[in-house]
């Protein structure tokens, strides 16, 4: 399945203290229907090419919602009109603070299928939130009105949690904080990822990022069936335990073969933090197909650093197959370089070996699979 | 016609007003009983169950054979001597009645377990000072992990029932607290979503018939989703473990101690769900 994120703006109403902003280009922006048009003409294209493949395509931002009900209505009257024989083959999914949803989104997304909603939250005070001061209070208002809309009408919703410094004091409280919330978890904690020096008092290290979910883990199993949807600790239950596989785009290591992002202005790019970096740039929707965009030979490169680091940096590494280098963007932010391994690979393996082995009482062992491609 | 029940006084001219709907009938005295029943029939009302309130020890009372069939939650402050209970207990059982304790003493809670081991079904309702909260969660176990026969506790019985790891679980109404089924109504008909609102002047509605459009009311469904608002705050309940079955139930109370004792209930009551519907080991043929 392609994955197409569509980033129909770089505006926000949110000032959220750790969000990569001051690195950003051009923000402000956002897609005009013409190019939103061209992005489903593209969608359709690429479906009519591959008659077996699906495409994803993920609403984000900056915050996609600020663009109002109208928009996402005539998305969907463009979809009908584009993509006429291949829309069953596209999912929706958006990623929002919901702090602009009302009911008026609902309907819209019924028609675009958007069943559930992927959203984060946040309740340590003046993290999130509007204006200079971040005013979480009214945030956070909005957001649990939002949560009450959606639960009316059965629309699902998933939470980012974005672990910083400030959640290393009371990791368990932050547990049931958000389980109580989403109350059988789809719940995921990402690390705060800070690339400039004025934020580092919220920035952690791998070690202290192994210490909050190890804090946690021992909790999360043995209540599991309680909240089963809790990350990353569902992933690798299924990875290490169940057999199955279940990787993101930063640990799958195949990322390069199906994901591009579209910039309000139809840039394509390889993900939303490539875009907003200015790396690994593919082009224009208007000028290049998806096919022509996922056979960049920019890519290339992407897949010769799994080779690469398949036999140097991760050559002895018995967890390979569970992280493949982890993200190569977080490669190059610490080398500028994206042929090394990413530093979160340290907090994975020290999870796994400090906590998740010994708690459930499991060792991992590689399955031997090929590389993904 | 709503489908709350009203909890109310046995007023006459108020029970006339509220033909056809079910009320919750709160009488002052076992004394009270015979008269709040007749003026309740006269009234064309449904029963759902009188809530008598006494000020004497459950042991020191006298029931009537007569009230059989009547619905009653019978609030007494104390057991009073278990010779005394256990005379009454045959009628008790005879009788469609759970009996309120106070959850406020030791000595309370361990009444309430030896009134369910006597078959009665019994309820744990807030008192006046604090919960012991090592003996609320003993009884919590012998209510729901309890081999030997025993009657219901709540508000543990009704946890054991209700509850939905999909779904927060109010357990107030055991104590007719529960604004999606019960309402609270002064004489005048004015009504409010809780007896602590309706003390406070926190209307919902004017008149009886105001409950007929309840539903539809912004400021209702605003009222069922308060519960979000302890998300508002990072610390307090909205990190408890056991906040999922509880909802703040004991926040009023500045209760020391809940946290520990209702993620504890929680466990207990997983296990419960867990076990209650697995068939015991055959053994040999006595």
């Amino acid at each position: 399945m392609a994955s197409v994120i569509l980033k129909v703006t770089e505006g926000c109403n949110s000032n959220c203290y750790y969000c990569d902003v001051v690195i950003k280009h051009g923000r402000g922006g956002s897609m005009p229907l013409d190019v939103l048009e061209r992005a489903f003409e593209r969608t359709n294209e690429y479906l009519e090419h591959h008659p077996e493949d699906h495409v994803e395509l993920l609403w984000h931002g900056g915050e996609p919602l600020l663009l109002g009900p109208d928009y996402y209505r005539r998305a969907w009257e463009i979809q009908q009109t584009t993509c006429t024989r291949t829309q069953s083959r596209i999912r929706h999914s958006i990623q929002t603070n919901l702090t602009c949803f009302t009911e008026e989104f609902v309907e819209s997304f019924r028609r675009l299928g958007i069943m559930a909603v992927g959203t984060s939250y946040d309740p340590e005070p003046c993290m999130r939130g509007p204006g200079r001061e971040r005013d979480s209070d009214t945030y956070n208002r909005l957001f649990l009105r939002a949560v009450a809309i959606l639960e009316r009408h059965g629309i699902g919703w998933g939470v980012i949690y974005v672990v910083t410094k400030r959640s290393l004091e009371r990791p368990i409280d932050v547990f049931h904080f958000l389980t109580n919330l989403r109350l059988r978890g789809g719940l995921n904690f990402n690390p705060v990822l800070i690339y400039d020096e004025a934020r580092r008092d919220v920035a952690i290290t791998p070690e202290e990022y192994v210490e909050f979910l190890g804090a946690i883990f021992p909790v999360w199993w043995a209540h599991r069936s309680r909240f089963p949807d809790v990350e990353p600790f569902k992933s690798l239950v299924t990875n290490i335990i169940d057999g199955g596989m279940s990787l993101g785009c930063g640990e799958s290591g195949s990322c390069t073969f199906h994901h591009l992002n579209i910039a309000p202005n139809g840039d394509a790019s390889q993900c939303g933090r490539s875009a907003d970096w200015g790396l690994l740039q593919y082009g224009n929707i208007r000028d290049r197909s998806f096919d022509e965009i996922l056979q960049d030979p920019q890519r290339h490169r992407l897949r010769e650093r799994v080779t690469l680091l398949a036999g140097r940096d991760c050559a002895a590494c018995r967890l390979w197959e569970l992280c493949h280098g982890g993200c190569p963007l977080d490669a190059w932010s610490a080398h500028k370089d994206f042929m090394h391994r990413s530093e979160w690979c340290e907090s994975r393996r020290g999870f796994i070996e400090k906590y998740f082995e010994p708690v459930t009482g499991r060792t991992y062992t590689p399955k031997g699979q090929l590389l993904p491609f | 016609m709503g489908h709350h029940i009203i909890v109310c006084a046995p007023d006459a001219g108020l029970l006339g007003r509220l033909r056809g709907r079910a009320v919750v009938v709160r009488v002052p005295s076992l004394e009270g009983l015979d008269g709040t029943v007749e003026t309740v029939e006269r009234a064309g009302v449904l029963l759902h169950c009188a809530a008598v309130e006494s000020r004497h020890p459950l042991g020191h009372l006298t029931l009537q054979d007569r009230w059989a069939d009547i619905p009653i939650a019978l609030g007494v402050p104390s057991l009073g001597r278990v010779r005394d209970v256990v005379r009454l207990t045959p009628l008790i059982r005879r009788m469609n009645l759970r009996v309120v304790v106070p959850a406020d003493s030791a000595e309370n809670l361990t009444g309430l377990r030896i009134l369910a081991s006597l078959g009665v079904a019994c309820t744990a309702a807030p008192g006046s000072g604090p919960i012991p909260w090592a003996q609320f969660t003993d009884l919590a176990t012998y209510a729901l992990l309890g081999l030997v026969p025993h009657g219901p506790i709540e508000p543990f019985d009704y946890l054991a029932t209700h509850y939905d790891p999909d779904r927060r679980t109010d357990f107030r109404g055991v104590w007719f607290d529960d604004p999606t089924r019960f309402v609270h109504m002064d004489g005048s008909g004015r009504f409010a979503l809780s007896a602590a609102e309706l003390a406070a002047g926190q209307c919902a509605g004017a008149a009886p018939e105001d409950l007929d459009s309840l539903d539809d009311s912004e400021m209702y469904r605003d009222r069922l989703d308060a519960w979000r608002h302890v998300f508002l705050r990072k610390d307090g309940c909205a990190s408890c473990p056991g906040w999922r079955i509880c909802l703040g139930a004991f926040e009023a109370g500045g209760s020391d101690g809940c946290r520990a004792a209702l993620a504890e209930v929680l466990d207990l009551v997983e296990r419960h769900q867990a076990t209650a519907h697995k068939g015991r080991r055959a053994l040999w043929p006595a």
